[in-house]
């Protein structure tokens, strides 16, 4: 028990001592990884084109868009992914290395084994970079390096080509197509020109710390920076061959080194038991120890890189970390002490920290190790309790700092030495607010007005002659209440004055600036002048002021609130760097104008900065252009030059779906009617707080107004065919006017049935089928016209026929010598004429009538002229029953045959005329011997071409007409009843 | 040609280096090697093999040379066929024989019997032109045999054999080589 309280005490007294007073970091916080993912080591991280984060783990290859991981599936059947190199070459594929050698590549959307004929390598890949040949390079552990040159794989090793070891850690390549690796021998420079392979080394014996080089960083000046297993880093020259280890390094104990980062004046150095730490290689050179700070409590960091929006990324063993890294720093101690309530901040020309809280004026200077070192200041002639309002180093060295009551002190920087000015009127009582100058002019903002201090000849003296001006309310200005004087180039002098606006002073005398200028604010606290001689002011309530010459040389103020970008409107202190910034020190953050882009960008919580809180006086930009702000419990150090990342959220469209088909957004798109419900999805990718990411959206062709959005889908359905341009924009701030714009132009086209060829193609058609219709209705109604004609003319000829007197004369004559002789067969004659007529009658207006009836009607006339030629005339009928009942015939045809028979031949008994009519095949057939008479009667000939014409009418075909001389015949089908 | 020979002498000089300081049975030697090639065009498939694929393996230090007479190849849909090969080609009596020479990248125990896919890193040469190489092969080694397969492509252009553009059609640019090798601890 005893001995474990004793090592307790030792061992606190050993982490006080070994520790030292340390107090500057960077912001780091950790990236949630979901749960799911936790087991999850990231080995090796990079940025694609399309600025999405890829991490290579043991578990997988993972992306990132700044919300989600997403597993990349890969189509091999790779019993595991144990990423170790990633990297993504001038073409856009990721090329993907793994720990057992194997080499994917992803490209087109899918992760797939590199099909090389040479094989896979065997040994985990360490490194993958493509040279400016455009040959791909691999480094292994334990097979020396590959090069891809398109076609074949080519091999460097120690036997063959004399590489400095085959276990190689890293690779990299310069401008000359050179590539550098570190291996476990060494450092070996490799070029691979027209498959030549040359090999160059540098080891110890060329002045190398280590062998082992575990890390190699080109730097832009033309050298590289290089990390050993156990002796820190060192700079070669290639040129001259030169191997420089600074000084910081000598005494290394900080162990392996496993990544390296070069930034503009720092290079961060993850190793793998100590921590990330920060060499500074500027003019002030320093080395931090980062382990311990807020959030880096990590030991061993894996792998380190910075994305375009300056973000490092930290990849720990079991966390993954993110920084702004060296462009904002925080100080929260001092020599251990916390701080508190700070009133004052002065950067001198030293670059030393001048700054008062409660307890009075310190001094603080920052030391090579990381540490700092505080001097505080009290003074006999300032009575307890005290408060330094402003702090000021004037043109000669002096600190000037003035006080809330007791006026203002020049103290000498080095040894505190000072005087507290007096004069006539009780400066010595006055509150001075803020404190400013040029050369041997110094000016003060008080209660009562402005100061204005001529420094005589002897400035260079601590207690030099000086003569002291009055300005107020009575001498000109508008209030006794001044805020702060600014003096701006053009030797004009500004005041900051309180419920009474702005007023200037130049040679002509007072200016006052209020409403007539449109300025609606009333108390103003804060004026800087920026790079270009535009002045900023800000106000209490109603955002900035920005006095700036238009293009037609008027000077103008213009007003910056929320709605034009400005972030916040609780604003405390303003200033303005020489590289075209202007700083707006807010409550909850710091924002920044450029001038150049003329648009403002936000650092709040990503950075690290929760509340600001900061007094009025506690802004101050050193020689060198770094913004030290002394907020409530800490400062803030940010290093404008530094940030040349991107600032505005990087907008890419992730996919577009019409109907869930996906669209080629890379090509202008004819979307069918049928498919006209779109969805866009869209990534503004900003990893730096990706929550404060809005989109605005506008289809042009259908909304007129922008759509304000945090969604990352569109989706428009049932879209009418026409014109339409998907415009999207997305910013960090609701004013999206300096927002980069993306769109995608396409066509909903018109349904088929609107489509100008369709309507065309059916009107057409249709007026094609009513012409039909019409034509052939038209053929119709001929037809039957034409029947109905002929029919009437058959029958008109028939009757005309039967009523004919020759035929009636013939038939009453028969009748009259039947009438003596035989009155019973009389009565039949009568009554078979009566029958024949009739039939006639009845049958007439039939277009065709059962075989049967006409043989009836011809039975009756056969036997009503066999009467008068008695056996001169036969008639042989050979019909079928079934014949005579299924066939057709158009009515009389028949009769008409026999009866233009019995016409035009003569007959007697000796020679009878024979009339036959019987079917030959499908025929019917009339036939008799032919006895043509002496004396022809008169023929109408209309009763054969009758027949035929109805015939044709009826579908059937025409009769067919022969004499052979001695026999006359007539052929024709006879309709079936069917 | 100069490299030619130098090529050659540096097979005869590995070749005695090998036979010096090989440990006891460290040296096999190919008792049975055949290497078929094939040539795919669009208009004619051209196959040829020689049964007189020689070569040795150091398994102490995995170095190994194989060679092939050039005018040892068979096969060719024609005697002309075989002709042009020999004379417009590979210029066989220039360039008698094409070597493969190297090491093998893999550190195999050739004590232990088994199937191995190893890589072999060396020297291509074929018509007096050598390209370094990488070839993929699969040894199998059973007691005092190492049996060799591999299959590996060689492109014409590599090599500097132009095909005049007339055959273009009939004579594909990449030709498809098979080796199949038997190896034999080489007794004294």
């Amino acid at each position: 028990m005893n001995s474990i309280i004793k090592y307790s005490i030792l061992w606190f007294f050993m982490c006080f001592l070994s520790q030292p007073m340390m107090a500057q970091f960077p912001y780091v916080r950790t990236i949630e990884i979901d749960k799911s993912l936790q087991d999850i080591k990231v080995q090796t991280i990079i940025q694609d084109k399309k600025k999405l984060m890829w991490l290579g783990t043991n578990k997988g290859l993972y992306n990132y868009d700044g919300t989600d991981f997403k597993l990349t599936p890969t189509n091999k059947n790779e019993t595991e992914i144990f990423v170790t190199a990633l990297y993504s070459d001038s073409k856009g594929i990721i090329w993907v290395g793994l720990k057992n050698g194997v080499i994917l590549q992803y490209k087109n959307d899918s992760l797939n084994a590199f099909d090389i004929e040479e094989g896979h390598p065997k040994e985990q890949i360490t490194g993958i970079i493509e040279d400016n040949n455009g040959n791909i390079w691999f480094s292994t552990y334990g097979e020396g390096i590959y090069v891809w040159n398109g076609k074949h794989l080519f091999n460097f090793n120690v036997n063959d080509d004399h590489l400095a070891d085959d276990y190689v850690y890293c690779i990299v390549t310069d401008n000359n197509g050179r590539i550098w690796c570190g291996t476990d021998g060494g450092l070996s420079v490799c070029t691979f020109i027209n498959k030549q392979k040359k090999v160059k080394n540098y080891t110890t014996q060329n002045g190398l710390s280590d062998n082992i080089i575990k890390r190699i960083i080109w730097d832009k000046k033309g050298f590289l920076w290089f990390g050993t297993d156990n002796f820190g880093i060192g700079k070669l020259y290639p040129d001259s061959n030169k191997i420089e280890i600074p000084d910081e390094f000598k005494n290394w104990n900080q162990g392996a080194i496993e990544s390296m980062l070069l930034m503009e004046r720092e290079i961060w150095i993850g190793t793998n038991e100590n921590g990330l730490i920060d060499y500074e290689f500027s003019d002030r050179k320093r080395t931090r120890n980062f382990l311990g700070a807020d959030g880096f409590n990590y030991p061993g960091i894996q792998c380190l890189f910075r994305d375009d929006e300056g973000n490092i990324w930290i990849a720990c063993k079991d966390h993954l970390l993110q920084s702004p890294g060296e462009r904002i720093e925080f100080l929260k101690t001092i020599e251990g002490k916390p701080i508190a309530n700070i009133h004052a901040t002065l950067i001198d020309n030293k670059k030393r920290l001048w700054f008062s809280d409660d307890d009075g004026l310190h001094r603080v200077t920052f030391n090579s190790n990381g540490t700092e070192q505080s001097k505080s200041f009290s003074f006999s002639e300032l009575k307890n309790p005290y408060k330094i309002l402003t702090i000021y180093q004037d043109a000669f060295g002096f600190i000037w700092f003035g006080t809330f009551d007791q006026g203002i002190f020049r103290m000498e920087a080095e040894n505190g030495k000072a005087i507290h000015i007096n004069d006539k009127k009780d400066l010595m009582k006055q509150s001075v607010l803020s404190i400013t100058g040029k050369r041997s002019t110094i000016w003060l903002a008080t209660l009562s007005g402005a100061v204005k201090l001529e420094l005589g000849d002897d400035a260079l003296q601590l207690n030099c002659g000086m003569q002291i001006d009055y300005f107020n309310s009575k001498t000109g200005l508008n209030n006794n209440f001044i805020y702060q004087v600014l003096l701006d180039r053009n030797g004009r002098i500004w005041f900051a004055q309180d419920g009474k606006g702005i007023t200037m002073m130049d040679k002509a005398g007072f200016h006052h600036f209020g409403e007539k200028d449109s300025i609606k604010a009333k108390t103003f606290f804060s004026i800087t002048e920026d790079r270009n001689g535009g002045l900023w002011f800000a106000s209490t309530d109603n955002g900035l002021y920005r006095y700036k010459t238009d293009e037609k040389k008027n000077d103008k103020f213009y007003n910056y609130n929320l709605s034009n970008g400005l972030p916040s409107m609780h604003i405390t202190g303003l200033c303005a760097d020489n590289i075209g910034n202007v700083i707006i020190v807010c409550m909850e953050g710091i924002a920044m104008f450029n001038l150049d882009k003329e648009s403002f960008n936000w650092y709040q919580k990503a950075e690290g900065i929760e509340t600001v809180d900061a007094d009025l006086n506690t802004t101050s930009l050193s020689i060198d252009g770094v913004v030290w702000i002394g907020a409530r419990t800490q400062f803030i150090e940010i290093n404008t030059s530094l940030d040349k990342f991107r600032k505005t959220p990087f907008l890419t469209f992730e996919r577009a779906t019409a109907f869930l088909d996906p669209i080629d957004l890379n090509n202008y798109a004819n979307i069918p009617g049928s498919k006209n419900h779109l969805a866009f999805s869209y990534q503004g990718i900003w990893f730096s707080n990706q929550s404060e990411v809005n989109f605005q959206y506008k289809m042009e062709g259908l909304n007129r107004e922008w759509i304000n959005t945090r969604d990352r889908t569109a989706t428009f359905p049932d879209m009418k065919p026409g014109r339409y341009t998907f415009r999207l924009r997305c910013s960090r701030t609701n004013d999206f006017t300096h927002s980069n714009e993306i769109n995608y132009s396409f066509v909903i086209l018109n349904p088929v049935y609107r489509q100008w060829w369709f309507i065309t193609f059916s009107l057409i058609a249709l007026i094609g089928l009513i012409w039909l219709f019409l034509k052939i209705r038209d053929q119709r109604v001929n037809f039957v016209q034409r029947l109905e004609k002929e029919k009437m003319a058959s029958q008109f000829e028939t009757l005309k026929n039967q009523v004919n007197p020759h035929f009636l004369f013939n038939s009453f004559n028969t009748l009259a010598n039947i009438i003596d002789d035989d009155k019973t067969k009389a009565i039949e004659y009568i009554e078979k004429l009566t029958d024949f007529f009739r039939q006639i009658l009845v049958h007439r207006e039939k277009d065709l009538i059962k075989l049967e009836e006409e043989l009836e009607i011809i039975n009756d006339y056969v036997f009503l002229q066999q009467q008068r030629f008695e056996t001169a005339l036969k008639i042989n009928i050979s019909v079928t029953k079934e014949q005579s009942q299924s066939l057709l015939i158009p009515p009389l045809a028949l009769q008409i045959l026999v009866e233009n028979v019995i016409k035009h031949n003569s007959m007697t008994t000796q020679h009878p005329l024979i009339i036959e009519l019987y079917f030959e095949n499908e025929f019917f057939i009339v036939k008799n011997n032919l006895q043509p008479k002496l004396n022809k009667e008169r023929s109408t000939g209309t009763g054969l071409q009758n027949i035929t014409r109805r015939m044709q009418m009826l579908g059937l075909p025409a009769i067919e007409v022969e004499n052979t001389g001695s026999h006359f015949i007539v052929k024709f089908k006879l309709a079936d009843r069917k | 040609m100069k490299k030619n020979i130098s090529v050659l002498l540096f097979f005869i000089v590995t070749c005695i280096v090998l036979l010096a300081f090989r440990t006891v049975n460290s040296i096999y030697k190919v008792t049975d090697g055949k290497i078929t090639f094939v040539s795919e065009a669009s208009f004619e498939t051209i196959t040829a093999f020689s049964e007189k694929l020689n070569g040795m393996m150091d398994t102490s230090n995995q170095e190994f040379a194989f060679f092939v007479a050039n005018k040892s190849f068979e096969g060719f849909n024609g005697l002309l066929q075989r002709e042009h090969f020999n004379e417009s080609y590979l210029e066989s009596d220039k360039n008698p024989k094409s070597f493969f020479t190297g090491r093998i990248i893999e550190k195999i125990i050739f004590s232990k019997p088994g199937i191995f896919y190893v890589r072999a890193k060396g020297l291509l040469m074929i018509h007096g032109v050598e390209q370094e190489r990488i070839i993929k092969c699969v040894l199998l080694i059973e007691n005092g045999t190492i049996k060799v397969t591999s299959k590996f492509s060689v492109f014409l252009a590599d090599h500097d054999i132009n095909v005049p553009r007339i055959v273009f059609e009939k004579i594909s640019p990449e030709i498809k080589i098979q080796v199949e090798a038997v190896m034999h601890e080489k007794i004294e």
